[in-house]
């Protein structure tokens, strides 16, 4: 009952969260639902590469079976704008509202289906194969299948398959309902005998056959699963732009799912949205110049403040966090107001900014108020306090700031539309460096987590340290 | 035109860019034997190269093989720095980690390329062989041509010398220094090897020096057949050598000659007798095939598992 009343919550949660997203800027609201499509890809993924261990990267092949699979059916079957299964539906009394919702669904779960069935006919044979072969085979496979596709004409061939603008069923609540089922279903999976299994064999396959557990069965459900998420994740994405082109399913596509599981951390579902999250906003963020500041501003002060957290300095931590989420609200505001610096201060609300100023400020001197005054403390504390300072003449008053700065400034502005890949592909670079463990690294935030940060609840002796082959 | 004649001129088509591939698996294989790192960024390391080449053709008015050299020197240094400073950091951490950093090194290569040069394709020159070199190679192509009965273009000429020239250099290299020893042993066992007094470091930037300089020989040989270079010119290349190395047998050099050829072979072949429309899924198919028949590669030694 209590797992009912919660599953209910969660729908009107997200029904909620439609409703308000409704009156965000339309490019936002297009940024939410690929933020919701990459999630269910990179958590079904992570199902693969890291729970079970068995690195793919043909993911992109699955979503490719699953959104031409889905746009076939309701263009010539769902009668949205003809004769087909919606008409059918009404004329047997039930109403349009719900009608073609329930098309829709059965689309989606018959997409996901014939994914799931190709992920059995790829997995079988080649989930033999070992590690980086396994991924070429995988990526072989992926390769295949959008070259098939590509071949058939009445999914468009080459040309890429557009569907009518009737059939843009996608929405906020179809896609985050997905997320939550894609995360419920995972974490049941994981915490149920199946998982441990699945770990098992991804940390030691041999160890885990001597146990008795059958490696290649565990491996192949793992894999039909993540597949069948990646053949909705496909449906969502083709009802969502309405147009599917082979170009955009293709290897690629695999690998920025591969990036976002990796850099989230493997065998971490949390690790998972999370990436997804930063990955699918960063390439938006860095469209204006004052998004380009303000991630880098980000940066630095993660780079600088958070590396600083001994015992005794919880004070200055948690200051430094909040400082640090407070830089990180700017990038919010640069995100939403998508301003250039000129029009920063017409466009976003001044007290924002004002309000991130004397964040900016609290982060550069959190690091001087309580414990031992060390002189790294006081050296981080005045880079920050640099940084800010730069940061707010640049947005500000530029006229103070010296000529080569300005001229910078120009001169990014004019060019980024091709910098902002180029630093989006450094930034990659430099986060992976620096965590090469992924930003979560194998852990999950739950409840308890939360509760060990407030310093409630004791601390794990042994990490869950993940070790990938 | 016969049967055979139609078939020995898909062959040679089929080998000379097969031998391209070759040349790009080589930097692949070994980068992989070394480090077990998939260098995602080896295709990009070919569009520099090429790209290299051609300001030295076009801007500076070179001959091909000083300009060849100089791609050559300067994507090998290139790569020695791609690795020093992406790669390195992450030796000791999940070999994942370096992957990404390898993907993310590529998207910052071929995007900087856009940046730089733009993303328009440039007509790479034709008609690189003036002089007596020129009029040799039109002399040996055309003379081939009479004699076979099969079209040999001069550059189908050049490619394959220069791949056969580079691949025997490489092959007596390994095989025949102290350095190819010592290359050897640190694939073999890294942790060994430097036990034996190898400066693993200095042995591996050296694998990044060779990778590196085949593979702009390699861009600036796909540039001249292709006649048009663009900064994501290396990707599709890459993956199909990257591919060629895997049939081969990931690792292992020999391997990788015979899978670049096999895969231009076959490409070829599937372009000449079926439709060029499926060349590429059947060379993934053929990949396929042979990991399911022998899941180390053609010529890949079977490993055994010690518990």
């Amino acid at each position: 009952m209590a797992r009912l009343a919660l599953l209910v919550l969660t729908a009107v949660i997200i029904g909620a969260l439609g409703k308000i997203s409704e009156f965000l800027p339309g490019y936002l609201q297009t940024q939410l639902i690929y933020i919701g499509i990459n999630i269910i890809l990179a958590v079904s993924l992570n199902l693969i590469n890291g729970f079970a261990g068995q690195f793919s990267l043909g993911h992109a092949g699955f979503m490719a079976i699953g959104g031409y699979m889905a746009a076939y059916l309701t263009v010539n079957y769902g009668g949205f704008t003809g004769p087909g299964a919606v008409s059918l539906l009404e004329r047997a009394g039930l109403p349009q509202a719900l009608a073609s919702p329930l098309v829709f669904l059965i689309a989606i779960l018959v997409a996901g289906l014939v994914a799931g069935f190709f992920g059995v006919l790829v997995g079988l044979p080649t989930l033999r194969l070992r590690g980086d072969y396994l991924a070429i085979a995988t990526l072989g496979f992926g390769e295949i299948i959008v070259h098939i596709i590509s071949q058939i004409e009445e999914l468009g061939g080459a040309r890429g398959f557009s569907l009518s603008s009737e059939l843009q069923l996608s929405s906020f609540f179809w896609v985050y309902a997905w997320v939550a089922l894609t995360i419920l279903m995972a974490r049941n999976l994981i915490c149920s005998s199946h998982g441990r299994a699945l770990i098992a064999v991804r940390e030691d396959e041999v160890a885990a056959e001597a146990m008795g557990i059958n490696t290649t069965r565990y491996k192949v459900i793992a894999f039909v699963m993540g597949a069948l998420l990646a053949g909705v994740a496909g449906a969502l994405y083709g009802h969502y732009t309405m147009y599917l082109h082979i170009d955009d399913l293709r290897f690629l596509r695999s690998i920025e799912i591969v990036v976002m599981v990796v850099l989230g951390g493997m065998g971490s579902i949390a690790g998972s949205v999370v990436a997804a999250v930063i990955l699918t906003l960063l390439p938006e963020l860095l469209r204006t110049f004052l998004g380009v500041a303000s991630a880098a501003y980000i940066l630095l002060i993660g780079a600088v403040v958070l590396p600083v957290r001994r015992p005794g300095h919880r004070l200055a931590y948690s200051l430094a966090v909040s400082s640090f989420a407070a830089a990180a609200l700017l990038g919010l505001a640069a995100f939403i107001t998508r301003a250039d610096v000129g029009e920063t201060m017409a466009a976003a609300p001044p007290l924002l900014l004002w309000i991130c100023a004397a964040a900016g400020l609290l982060a550069s001197s959190s690091m001087l108020l309580p414990g031992p005054r060390t002189r790294d403390a006081l050296s981080r504390s005045l880079l920050c306090l640099l940084a800010t300072a730069i940061m707010f003449m640049l947005l500000f008053r530029p006229q103070l700031l010296p000529g080569p700065v300005i001229e910078l400034r120009a001169w990014v502005s004019a060019k980024l539309p091709q910098l902002r890949m180029v630093i989006y592909a450094l930034l990659l670079v430099v986060l992976m460096i620096a965590r090469p463990q992924g930003l979560l690294g194998g852990h999950e935030i739950t409840w308890q987590s939360f509760r060990r940060l407030l310093g409630r609840a004791p601390t794990p002796t042994h990490g869950q340290e993940n070790t990938s082959s | 035109m016969s049967n055979l004649s139609e078939l020995a001129q898909l062959l040679i088509q089929g080998i000379s860019w097969g031998s391209v591939y070759a040349l790009i698996a080589l930097g692949y294989t070994m980068v992989y034997g070394v480090l077990r790192l998939i260098n995602f960024a080896h295709g990009d390391i070919l569009m520099v190269g090429a790209f290299v080449a051609y300001f030295a053709l076009t801007g500076w008015g070179w001959n091909f093989l000083p300009s060849l050299l100089l791609a050559m020197l300067v994507c090998a240094c290139f790569g020695v720095a791609i690795e020093r400073f992406a790669y390195r950091p992450l030796r000791r951490q999940p070999r994942l980690a370096a992957l990404i950093t390898a993907i993310g090194l590529s998207l910052f290569l071929e995007y900087g390329g856009q940046l730089t040069v733009g993303a328009e394709p440039r007509p790479f020159p034709e008609d690189l062989f003036t002089g007596p070199t020129g009029s040799l190679l039109h002399g040996a192509s055309g003379w081939l041509t009479r004699r076979t009965g099969v079209a040999i273009t001069a550059e189908e000429i050049v490619v394959l010398v220069s791949a056969l020239l580079l691949m025997v250099a490489l092959n007596l290299f390994v095989s025949r220094t102290k350095l190819g020893k010592a290359m050897r042993a640190v694939a073999f066992d890294r942790d060994t090897a430097s036990l034996m007094g190898i400066n693993v470091d200095n042995i591996i930037s050296l694998t990044f020096f060779i990778g590196s300089a085949l593979a702009a020989a390699a861009g600036v040989l796909v540039g001249m057949y292709v006649h048009s270079i663009d900064p994501i010119m290396g990707l599709m290349p890459g993956i199909k050598a990257f591919v060629a190395a895997v049939l081969g047998g990931i690792g292992n050099i020999p391997g990788a000659m015979m899978g670049g050829l096999v895969m231009g072979v076959v490409e070829y072949m599937v372009a000449g007798y079926i439709s060029s429309l499926y060349r590429d899924a059947i060379a993934f198919g053929l990949l396929i095939a042979v990991l399911l028949i022998r899941p180390t590669g053609l010529t890949g030694k079977g490993m055994v598992e010690k518990v």
